[in-house]
């Protein structure tokens, strides 16, 4: 890919980034354990892409140009990078097949364990120009909002499981998926000794 | 190589181009002048009206071609108001030094007074100076970044040789300017776009004529391929350069040589 548009990508990612870091002093100090490592960033798909992270004094640099040899190498698709962000699962998710790492594992796990565990202190932020009563009523209402939007989406998820499976009947249910593979399993193991048994007696008649 | 102050001067070996005018060249330096004077305090606000904020990707982009590393001397020629020397002073560190060079004390005095503001004092130094004549001791810098700032040097290919002489051998440099669209629509576009400018400054600088002598200066420059000849006969080895948004603006890099021929 054209190297001026993949600088142009990296540099509001960059940018938000060390705005993050910025209001997250902690991870800013885990950072600098790896200042001056640089990690090469590999996307296989959606687009091809080669990005390398360079740990700097006042947080990283994404640059689409590097001349020198990066100390570790990570290569993945973009879904997989979402997912190596979300996950909390640090090892199962680095270490997954989709993913390929080179060079100093040291290194890509602890850029990963700082970039995938930014945190923001927004009440403290939002404090500060709104006072700590407002505040504290905003984040009750933040809270209660998310607590309902968490309830509200496993009712619904359970409602429509329910009505595809029981109601409409157009999916089976777990346990008749269960049951159904097994009898496939089965019938496959039947079948294979009828052949087995074809075979065997199919070798006695040519021998007679 | 070419004679003094010949190639990019008009058919008079008395006389250059300032903008579409035909001026003597001894008056070309301070016609230029004038104008920086003129829009340095809105230098910077112009820059982001007329590119609409693209000038920032291409001056971060043209900084990581530079492969500036810590502990490394950068001359940011024709520096103005320290876009470059702050990205550079970054990355070369407490125990580099970025020289910000600008023929103009207007564009100097604002670019010096943005770094001052921003804390950035340590590795940075500030020289007023031309271009063609830098008085610098041969093999000094590491990386010589010149951006939009060629085309306003009377003598162009003189600069390029005094450039070539102070860079190490190694050393790169680095020419951002604006240059000619490879496609005809782009062109056209650009063209009537530019033509825009001398109306915006007019009405953000209360000046116009700086703008117009602009987008004349820029169709008066030398296209890619006209440029990067002119580095390889200054010196400049493995010569290339990497076409902006369609060929508005080409970064033109340099090399000079580890032995000399």
């Amino acid at each position: 890919m054209n190297e001026m548009f993949t600088s142009s990508l990296c540099a509001p990612v960059e940018a938000i980034i060390n705005a993050v870091l910025k209001q997250d002093p902690g991870s800013a100090l885990q950072l600098q354990a790896f200042r001056g490592k640089v990690l090469r960033v590999e996307c296989t798909s959606p687009i091809k892409l080669i990005v390398h992270l360079v740990v700097e004094e006042q947080g990283v640099s994404l640059r689409s140009v590097f001349e020198g040899e990066a100390d570790a190498g990570i290569s993945a698709s973009a879904s997989s990078y979402a997912k190596l962000l979300s996950s909390d699962s640090q090892t199962g998710a680095l270490f997954s097949p989709a993913v390929a790492i080179s060079g100093d594992t040291h290194v890509v796990q602890g850029l990963h364990r700082v970039i995938a565990g930014l945190e923001i202190d927004w009440q403290d932020h939002f404090a500060s120009v709104f006072g700590d009563v407002a505040t504290h009523q905003f984040s009750e209402l933040v809270s209660r909002a998310k607590r309902w939007g968490k309830s509200s989406r496993e009712t619904v998820l359970d409602n429509v499981e329910e009505y595809l499976h029981e109601e409409a009947r157009l999916l089976p249910s777990k346990s008749e998926v269960a049951h159904f593979s097994a009898r496939i399993d089965e019938l496959k193991l039947r079948l294979d000794r009828i052949n087995a048994r074809t075979q065997r007696l199919g070798a006695r008649v040519n021998d007679a | 190589m070419s004679g003094d102050k010949k190639p990019n001067s008009s058919n008079d070996a008395q006389t250059t181009h300032f903008g579409y005018e035909t001026v003597p060249v001894a008056e070309k330096a301070q016609r230029v002048g004038q104008v920086f004077h003129s829009v340095a305090s809105k230098y910077d606000v112009m820059n982001d009206l007329m590119s609409l904020g693209t000038h920032r990707l291409v001056k971060r982009f043209t900084v990581e071609l530079s492969g500036v590393r810590a502990g490394q001397r950068v001359l940011d020629l024709a520096g103005g108001t320290g876009d470059f020397t702050i990205r550079f002073s970054s990355l070369v560190g407490p125990t580099g030094e970025v020289v910000l060079a600008d023929i103009n004390a207007s564009m100097l005095r604002v670019g010096r007074d943005r770094l001052i503001d921003k804390g950035i004092s340590q590795n940075v130094m500030y020289t007023q100076l031309n271009a063609e004549q830098l008085p610098f001791a041969p093999d000094t810098f590491d990386c010589i970044c010149i951006a939009y700032g060629l085309r306003n040097v009377t003598d162009k290919d003189a600069a390029l040789r005094s450039m070539f002489s102070v860079l190490k051998p190694g050393g790169r440099a680095l020419v951002l300017e604006f240059s000619k669209p490879r496609n005809d629509l782009v062109s056209k576009v650009y063209d009537g776009y530019s033509a825009l400018w001398p109306i915006v400054g007019k009405l953000v600088t209360g000046d116009a004529d700086s703008y117009r002598y602009l987008v004349e200066s820029i169709r008066m420059h030398p296209d890619q391929e006209t440029l990067k000849s002119m580095m390889e006969n200054a010196g400049f080895s493995d010569c290339r350069f990497h076409d902006v948004m369609g060929g508005v603006c080409a970064i033109h890099v340099g090399f000079k040589p580890l032995t000399a021929d």
